[in-house]
């Protein structure tokens, strides 16, 4: 299950890389509809990886020392801050994806919200491991 | 490790399984979908993409510390 947890979020991380990449590279004259794109991509990994592996790891018990699998509360705390500001940021996001105008700097708002959100991936992994 | 930590893993995992596996399958459909050719995603498709980050984040929200 470690490994199912690792390969969740890890999987995530490289679509969202790469997905991420290949719309931002494809050369197209629709750049809004480019734009939305990766933030679709971005926002699906969220959904579809991050949050599941945040509820997940939110279930563990807490770290005491006598529990090998745990949840570092520290570490959980952080994460719930930085979900709680990426879904406001994609929320935010909702009307330009919807019209696909009047972006003003939204959709890469949303993009870093949730790549900040992903480096609290690491650090429960690391404590998982221990 | 000893036998009780062994069956307390177990009992975690069992616990997690439920969670994580549909993830992974619903992850690999959304992405397959996500990439496929001369896919356009409606603005159904968005909202309902939209509003299951919103509903996930209330279940993240609402663990304790």
């Amino acid at each position: 299950m470690k490994h199912a947890l690792k390969m969740l979020v890890l999987a995530g991380s490289l679509a969202l890389s790469l997905g991420a990449c290949a719309a931002l590279q494809k050369a197209s004259p629709d750049v809004a509809s480019d734009a939305i794109r990766a933030t679709q991509v971005a926002i699906t990994t969220y959904a579809d990886v991050y949050q599941p592996a945040v509820i997940a790891y939110g279930n563990l018990p807490v770290c005491d020392g006598s529990t090998p699998i745990c949840r570092d509360q520290a570490v959980h705390a952080k994460m719930k801050a930085l979900d709680l500001a990426a879904s406001t940021a994609i929320e935010a996001a909702r009307k330009v994806m919807a019209t696909n105008v009047g972006d003003s700097g939204e959709l890469t708002a949303a993009i870093q919200a949730i790549m900040n959100a992903e480096t609290t991936i690491a650090p429960a992994i690391a404590i998982i491991k221990r | 490790m000893k036998a009780q930590d062994v069956l307390a893993v177990v009992l975690q995992l069992l616990a997690l399984f439920p969670t994580v596996e549909p993830a992974i399958a619903r992850a690999i459909a959304d992405f397959q979908k996500l990439f496929a050719d001369g896919n356009e995603p409606t603005q159904a498709d968005i909202d309902a993409l939209l509003d299951r980050v919103k509903a996930q984040s209330a279940v993240i929200q609402s663990q304790p510390d």
